[in-house]
């Protein structure tokens, strides 16, 4: 499932912490991204990506649309409900990530995490995904 | 032969001002200046690798939120501290520049003493081995053949250079600590990489101080009322200015620390540890409460009534009601008020206890009742209840002198009138016969008349 063709939607109001999302995505080995500023925004992309999103990676905390509204959509709907979906939360939104879990999230990583924390994260979620 | 990297000090968006004494402060090490956003955009492709023990962020990189550059560093330089340090007022919001990843934020020119504290701290740290960097102290109760575990020096204006006086380890020549006493020598310099033993060492001296032991009562009672004298005196600098308020704000700091050391000593003290780690960080060293809780702190230490720790704890929280006070009413004088107004001030008191027990902060009875009582008065003119002794306690008095103390000598108390020396502070209240004169009387021997 995950390979270097995979494409990664990365999500967050912030245009710094996209890069820096990105940027660690690129080291793990990822090569095909597309960015969003918000949960609105990121659905839209999402429905009109080429190739298909093969995984998002989006903050929490962000004006209009949250992340948490976000993976309520992506779970709610039939065409992407599988899509791994990794949140980004400050460590003071630990204590909400059970509502995050109970909508389905994959796994969360807290910042700041360092490349091979998100690269931890990735991983267990593929191990999920494949059974091995 | 590996060669050491050296550590560098990361600078985003700040103010040139701030960049000019960022470079006056540390001028042997490297920075990195991020001025705009392509400098940005650049530092985001290709981060320097070197290490990076602090990132200072100003305001002048328009286009990047406060939040967003503390979290972009935060990621890279996880270990790093970051501040946040700004000229511009009207956007300045501290308690949410913390939460949004800041170690720290200064709002210069007002918190440029903190700014240069942070900055040699750092000198210490990273450019160990290169020259001392120096911090006036008032070394108190000095005694021949004692053994200090730092060294210590004084300065000499003649050839402007700073010689030691005592080396760390070795016992006090008893020639040398005459000639100090003999020719009133107060100001001693120690190395700022030393500032925690040296509030030891004075925390120590008050406790030993406050024993009675070897020495006669009399001597005892003298020597510990000289040591806290001469801290109040260097709290209380008569050199003009900027400096010299900048040098007292450093003193006023170092008694904050001596006093908390002091307590701290006290291993029962546990509740007080856990108060005094939630204060709050540095930027609030000189608001009003820190101040009064210094000062009750050593008022207590000096006329020896009471438990310095309680002082300092009611310090702290005495006005904590004011913020249920509307922000208008808090400017005005309390003269100027309408009756109802004062009415209204009049609950601060209790409000600041009910507000303290709501925290479950497990403090001493008396700490509630000296909070209840700072704005009663031993002539009955207080309020809220307009009591007197004996129901009003000697502790409540010592810490509405304090409060008193702080509100006649602090400029910034006083909405408008003039700051008065320490002395005139206590004539004032001495005269105004609100408290009871035998207590006021020992806080004159505090502050003599020069």
């Amino acid at each position: 499932m995950f390979s270097p063709e995979t494409h990664v939607l990365v999500v967050d109001d912030m245009m710094t912490m996209r890069k820096l999302v990105s940027k660690s995505l690129k080291e793990i080995g990822f090569a095909n991204f597309t960015e969003a500023k918000d949960g609105a925004d990121a659905f839209e992309k999402l429905k009109a990506a080429t190739p298909p999103v093969g995984m998002i990676v989006s903050d929490w905390n962000m004006p209009n649309s949250t992340g948490l509204d976000l993976l309520k959509r992506v779970r709610s709907s039939e065409q992407f409900k599988s899509l791994p979906f990794i949140l980004v939360t400050a460590e003071a939104e630990k204590a909400q990530i059970i509502e995050a879990v109970q909508a389905g999230v994959s796994n969360y990583v807290v910042k700041p995490f360092t490349t091979d924390a998100l690269k931890a994260k990735i991983e267990a979620v593929y191990k999920k995904v494949t059974g091995s | 032969m590996t060669e050491q990297i050296a550590s560098q000090l990361l600078l985003c968006g700040l103010h040139p001002d701030n960049v000019a004494l960022v470079k006056e402060i540390l001028p042997r090490t490297p920075q990195i200046i991020i001025p705009d956003m392509a400098g940005f955009e650049n530092f985001l492709e290709s981060p320097p690798d070197v290490p990076i023990p602090m990132v200072l962020c100003g305001e002048t990189l328009g286009e990047l939120s406060p939040t967003e550059m503390a979290q972009t560093f935060r990621m890279q330089y996880s270990q790093a501290k970051i501040f946040y340090i700004s000229k511009k007022r009207e956007a300045f919001d501290r308690a949410l520049l913390l939460k949004n990843g800041f170690d720290d934020a200064f709002l210069m020119p007002f918190d440029e003493r903190i700014v240069r504290k942070k900055l040699l701290e750092l000198r210490s740290m990273v450019d160990a081995g290169a020259e001392v960097v120096f911090r006036p102290v008032k070394m108190i109760d000095l005694k021949p053949s004692a053994v200090i575990d730092f060294d210590v020096s004084v300065y000499l204006p003649t050839t402007n250079r700073h010689i030691k006086f005592a080396a760390s380890g070795e016992p006090l020549d008893e020639a040398r600590v005459e000639r100090l006493g003999k020719h009133n020598v107060t100001n001693m310099y120690v190395d700022v990489g030393d500032m925690k033993k040296f509030y030891k060492y004075s925390a120590e001296r008050l406790v030993e101080l406050g024993k009675s032991g070897s020495i006669g009562e009399t001597e005892r009672v003298e020597r510990l009322e000289n040591s806290v004298r001469l801290l109040f005196t260097g709290i209380f600098s008569t050199s003009d200015g900027e400096s010299s308020l900048q040098e007292g704000r450093a003193m006023l700091e170092d008694c904050q620390e001596i006093v908390k050391s002091y307590i701290l000593a006290d291993s029962e003290k546990e509740w007080y540890k856990a108060i005094s780690e939630n204060i709050g960080t540095e930027g609030d060293s000189y608001s009003h409460h820190t101040r009064v809780s210094t000062f009750a702190g050593m008022f207590s230490i000096a006329l020896e009534k009471g438990s310095p720790a309680d002082f300092a704890t009611a310090g702290l929280f005495h006005d904590l009601g004011l913020g249920e006070i509307p922000e208008e009413l808090q400017k005005k004088k309390y003269e100027e008020m309408t009756d109802e107004e004062k009415e209204l001030w009049e609950l601060h008191p209790s409000i600041s206890v009910k507000l303290l027990k709501m925290k479950k902060i497990p403090v001493p009875l008396i700490v509630y009742e000296m909070i209840e009582q700072h704005h009663e008065r031993f002539d009955g003119s207080g309020f809220p209840k307009g009591i007197t002794a004996p129901k009003l306690k000697v502790e409540s008095q010592i810490l509405a002198m304090a409060d008193e103390f702080d509100y006649l000598t602090c400029a910034e108390q006083l909405k408008g009138d003039s700051a008065l020396t320490p002395t005139e502070a206590i004539k004032k209240m001495a005269a105004s016969g609100a408290f009871e004169i035998e207590l006021v009387s020992k806080l004159v021997k505090l502050f003599p008349e020069k």
